[in-house]
């Protein structure tokens, strides 16, 4: 990413749009990323309670 | 010579005693040297590289790897989770040796170490960040020595001095979390007066919070490795409560570290882009930076996931030394391998045989250390007279 800036205003507004768009991102990717960390824990948990009734 | 005394004899010379017992022979004869004939003879520390891997491994890697105190303590007694009650004792013990050995190594690196104390008592530098990383140093080696002190009471026999000292638990947990916060993210801030020196994808302004984060999930790793070692070699001291949590506390732990390193990903990447950093990564120092990250912080991150998913130990145990080497490999790469990087190779900084003696010297101290205090004192099991302690 070699762009050319004329002024720290364009710089600015590169930099900052890059990294909003990263954190959405980020964001959706967080929420999948605990879905897989702790999955399996609910299915355990959604067949405790299957066994228990 | 009777049998028992042939034995004793025998089980003193174990591998393990004759190569620690050479490592202190050899850090003896260092510490000599050292001051004896002063920094010049056992280092190649110079005017223009004041800080070598005294400072990168023993101050920084040790200070980051002893955090498991603070996590562990604040997780058990702050957020509630008392399944993690086993592994405090453990992991305070860890952060005061650490601790301990941080500032047992300063007296090696500065020039004139008997004022040390001068920052503290005699000439307080309020504007600088170092004297901030003093301050806290000292009043939580403290904090970790009191915190310890029950286990050495209950040792001792002393129940009244015990009770008054675990009275104190919360208060004590609570100024290790505002200490440990303050100083491990100092520790990051004071690279941010060296921005033309340290290379631009290691230098940001977000140094303090890359230092903080990481020292959490090293802390973390920090307590599994050290744990999944005494369970080997310790094992005979462990107590039913300690072994019956302790693949839950690998597993919890191993589930916290897994989500602190993927936002610690995600706070290095905002880094990235916020500095508009990309160009760096397709140089030498990029592939060494990426090295960095996706081998030591996302690999290890990902294993933790699975092993936390899978219940698979052996996968945590592998993923907890997978990020002690990365969290060496980070503060050697701030403090060392990226620091000066524009200067021709012969003017850069390589420790000497000394200064790794040294550094090798302190580790060893610190292994025997834990290990005269875990084999007598109630670390890993609870004291007969104290059976709520764990």
């Amino acid at each position: 990413m070699h762009a050319t800036f004329t002024s720290l205003h364009d710089l600015m507004v590169h930099t900052k749009g890059v990294t909003y768009a990263l954190m959405g991102l980020v964001l959706i990717g967080m929420v999948g990323f605990w879905l897989f960390l702790s999955g399996r824990e609910q299915d355990e948990t959604t067949d405790d309670h299957g066994h228990g009734h | 010579m009777s049998e028992h005394a042939v034995t004793a004899k025998q089980s003193l010379f174990t591998p393990f005693n004759v190569v620690a017992g050479l490592i202190v022979l050899m850090g003896a004869v260092l510490t000599v040297l050292r001051f004896t004939g002063g920094l010049g003879a056992v280092t190649n520390l110079s005017d223009d590289n004041p800080w070598g891997i005294w400072i990168g491994f023993d101050l920084l890697c040790g200070v980051a790897l002893a955090a498991g105190g603070y996590t562990t303590s604040a997780a058990c007694y702050i957020f509630g989770f008392k399944r993690f009650h086993s592994a405090v004792r453990p992991a305070i013990l860890t952060a005061f040796l650490g601790y301990a050995l941080v500032v047992f190594a300063l007296h090696y690196d500065v020039g004139r170490p008997w004022r040390l104390p001068y920052p503290v008592f005699l000439s307080q530098g309020t504007s600088s960040i170092l004297f901030e990383v003093g301050l806290c140093v000292f009043i939580y080696l403290s904090v970790l020595f009191v915190e310890y002190l029950p286990a050495f009471f209950e040792w001792q026999r002393m129940p009244k001095v015990r009770g008054f000292l675990v009275k104190l638990t919360m208060a004590l947990t609570i100024l290790g979390v505002v200490l440990s916060t303050l100083h491990q993210s100092s520790l990051g801030a004071l690279f941010l007066i060296v921005p033309s020196k340290l290379h631009p994808l290691w230098y940001s302004p977000y140094l303090p919070v890359y230092f903080f984060i990481s020292s959490m999930f090293a802390g973390l790793s920090m307590v599994i490795f050290e744990g999944s070692l005494s369970h080997r070699y310790l094992h005979h001291k462990m107590d039913q409560a300690y072994t019956s949590e302790h693949d839950g506390v690998m597993l919890g732990f191993a589930k916290a570290a897994s989500l602190i390193m993927a936002g610690y990903l995600a706070v290095k990447l905002f880094g990235l882009s916020m500095d508009n950093r990309w160009s760096y990564l397709a140089t030498g120092y990029g592939a060494w930076y990426l090295t960095e990250i996706i081998g030591f912080v996302a690999l290890p991150c990902y294993l933790y996931a699975v092993a936390a998913r899978d219940r698979n130990l052996g996968l945590v145990k592998r993923a907890a030394a997978l990020t002690v080497i990365g969290i060496v490999v980070n503060r050697f790469n701030v403090s060392l391998v990226a620091f000066n990087w524009q200067l021709p190779p012969e003017a850069r900084y390589f420790p000497s045989l000394g200064e790794i003696g040294i550094s090798v010297f302190v580790v060893t101290v610190g292994v025997l250390a834990f290990r005269f205090i875990a084999t007598r004192m109630p670390i890993f099991h609870a004291h007969p007279d104290y059976p709520e302690s764990h």
